[in-house]
């Protein structure tokens, strides 16, 4: 079964030579978990977020989960109910507690406020933080920080769940807790896709594709 | 965890910056009660002061910029008095002056006849008479019980109004606050210490009591016809038309108004400012899956939470200050604020208007971003 299917990606910006997506197509099976790999400016990330609808494309769709969402509000639902998104920065709310931070994503989702605090610790204790429930950002490790970010786009237990380089900023130590906590989430029945720089990472993945100048190398 | 909480928590987080942007909504509400109040306070002062002296209309000279720039002759009280529906009217000479060292007071110099004597109370003495004129004295003045007890007078003690002395001959109460701070003297020895021999500010007039509106509406314009030269007012009319009182109200607005605007630049600016600063939040909002009206009613309840709390402050403050104003030495106690309850809806309801527009646009600007391009990195 198809995860995700991206048909004919089209993506330009005025400072690049080249398109950052060039009419690139590419199927994410249900359970995989795929490494999207390049150089710097190839596409690989903007690929990841066209796949969330969080860019606007030239030309091409998207299908997720047999749904092709036509506007904004269609993919913020779609976001919000079945697809988990993980940054390089972890971005989280420097107001809120890793509590708080980690219930944003249920708020219009989860109406009972309980629940919603239920299911955040929950989701806090699957990436190991929940005796750091309390605490604000800044009183947290890199590596913490962005296991609290995996926690936020775990809250409303996405299908898909999209990581753009989740280990790019942390030490090999952290980087490795990622890599592991992404796996047992993979493992569990979660469709993971993860762009990367790091071949360690890639290597850990059951399918890893690269992508060069906006296409996917290999593909005719 | 709910939208107003985390607004909450966005504000508190940057205390500075929530601190001044509170501070231009606060005075700017504090700013409109107080001046309004004080407008408000003037104008149920100068309606009270006639009104609890039994007066229904007024009659000045007509053109006058108000009541005590106008000149008539006394002696038109009798004509006036003879008009069919009129129970009563008496000559009225007014003036603001100084009683004693530095007290400013309001005088009126009634004839010893005068209607408004009925609904004054003399605690203590009487009315002034014409003997009370002396070689040692100018005349007899009652004061109000409040500027008596300001002046520190009683029955019988000199006191210097008109630069010449007075004797007390009676201290008197009133429901109006104007009366309480004012005197009565008689208006014979008034005109003699004023130079205005024959000449009163207004007539005042008191209708019959059983007048139907109707009847009441007939008799003043059977007054306005027969003393053309004369403006006849009924005293709420004539209060509102009161000039200074226009200027004054005008002022107020427009000090207000100023005050307000500068307020909904205040929390626009900061709203903009926090938003810019704040792109990548709004950003990952929109990326977990937040729907865009959900971001923008979370910048418009930072706004609503500001200028609610800004407004609460603000009312109370502005009280403060306009109770502090009436109270001030240069007023003293003359005029009594007026802050009901519809000057503290609109107060509420600009406040709430300040935050609202202040915050609407940048929130809108922040929800339509395209959140990759701030979520790539850092």
């Amino acid at each position: 079964m198809i995860a995700i299917s991206a048909r004919g990606l089209t993506k330009s910006f005025p400072a690049m030579e080249h398109p950052a997506l060039d009419d690139l197509s590419l199927d994410v099976e249900a359970g995989e978990m795929l490494a999207i790999t390049g150089p710097s400016g190839s596409g690989k990330s903007t690929a990841l977020y066209a796949m969330a609808g969080l860019i606007g494309l030239e030309a091409g769709q998207v299908t997720v989960l047999g749904e092709t969402p036509k506007s904004r509000a269609d993919w913020a639902r779609l976001r919000a109910q079945k697809i988990g998104l993980v940054f390089q920065d972890d971005w989280l709310l420097p107001t809120l507690t890793a509590l708080q931070n980690v219930e944003t994503p249920m708020i219009g989702v989860v109406a009972s406020a309980r629940e919603r605090e239920d299911r955040a610790r929950v989701a806090l204790d699957q990436v190991g933080l929940g005796n750091h429930a309390a605490r604000h950002p800044a009183g947290l490790s890199g590596g913490e920080r962005q296991r609290v970010a995996i926690a936020r786009a775990l809250a409303n237990a996405p299908d898909v769940l999209l990581a753009d380089e989740p280990t790019g900023e942390l030490d090999v130590a952290n980087s490795a807790n990622v890599v592991s906590l992404l796996k047992s989430l993979n493992a569990a029945g979660t469709t993971v896709v993860i762009v990367t720089h790091d071949p360690g990472v890639a290597a850990q993945c059951s399918r890893a594709v690269r992508i060069v100048d906006g296409k996917l190398e290999g593909a005719a | 965890m709910t939208l107003t909480r985390i607004a909450a928590l966005n504000l508190t987080h940057r205390p500075w910056r929530t601190g001044l942007t509170l501070l231009g909504v606060v005075l700017a509400i504090a700013a409109y009660v107080a001046l309004l109040g004080l407008v408000k306070g003037i104008e149920g002062t100068l309606l009270e002061s006639f009104t609890s002296r039994g007066t229904d209309v007024v009659m000045t000279e007509a053109g006058a910029a108000d009541v005590l720039s106008s000149v008539v002759p006394v002696a038109l009280a009798r004509d006036v008095a003879e008009v069919e529906g009129v129970a009563a009217a008496a000559p009225e000479l007014g003036r603001m002056t100084t009683v004693g060292e530095n007290t400013t007071s309001f005088i009126i110099g009634w004839p010893p006849d005068a209607f408004g004597l009925g609904a004054i109370e003399i605690v203590e003495g009487r009315f002034p008479v014409p003997e009370d004129r002396t070689e040692d004295f100018s005349g007899g003045i009652a004061l109000g019980t409040r500027l008596a007890e300001r002046l520190n007078l009683g029955l019988g003690d000199r006191v210097n109004v008109f630069a010449t002395d007075f004797v007390v001959t009676g201290l008197y109460t009133s429901e109006g606050v104007m009366a309480l701070n004012g005197a009565l003297t008689l208006i014979s020895d008034m005109q003699a210490q004023t130079y205005r021999e024959g000449q009163a500010t207004s007539i005042v007039v008191q209708l019959a009591p059983d007048l139907s509106p109707a009847e009441r509406d007939a008799t003043i314009a059977r007054l306005a016809e027969r003393f053309p030269d004369l403006s006849v007012d009924p005293t709420e009319t004539l209060v509102q038309e009161y000039s200074n009182l226009r200027i004054a109200t005008i002022l107020a607005w427009v000090v207000s108004t100023v005050a307000v605007a500068s307020a909904a630049l205040a929390v626009l600016n900061t709203m903009a400012m926090a938003v810019n600063e704040r792109r990548g939040e709004i950003a990952i909002l929109g990326a977990i899956g937040w729907p865009r009206g959900r971001i923008v009613r979370l910048l418009m309840l930072e706004g609503a939470w500001l200028t609610v709390a800004g407004s609460a402050l603000g009312i109370v403050i502005g009280i403060a200050v306009a109770w502090a104003v009436a109270w001030s030495p240069q007023v003293e106690g003359f005029v009594e604020p007026v802050i009901d309850t519809p000057l503290i809806l609109r107060a509420i309801a600009i406040g709430l208007g300040i935050g609202l527009i202040g915050a609407l646009v940048p929130a809108v600007r922040a929800a339509s971003e395209d959140p990759a391009s701030i979520l790539r990195g850092k």
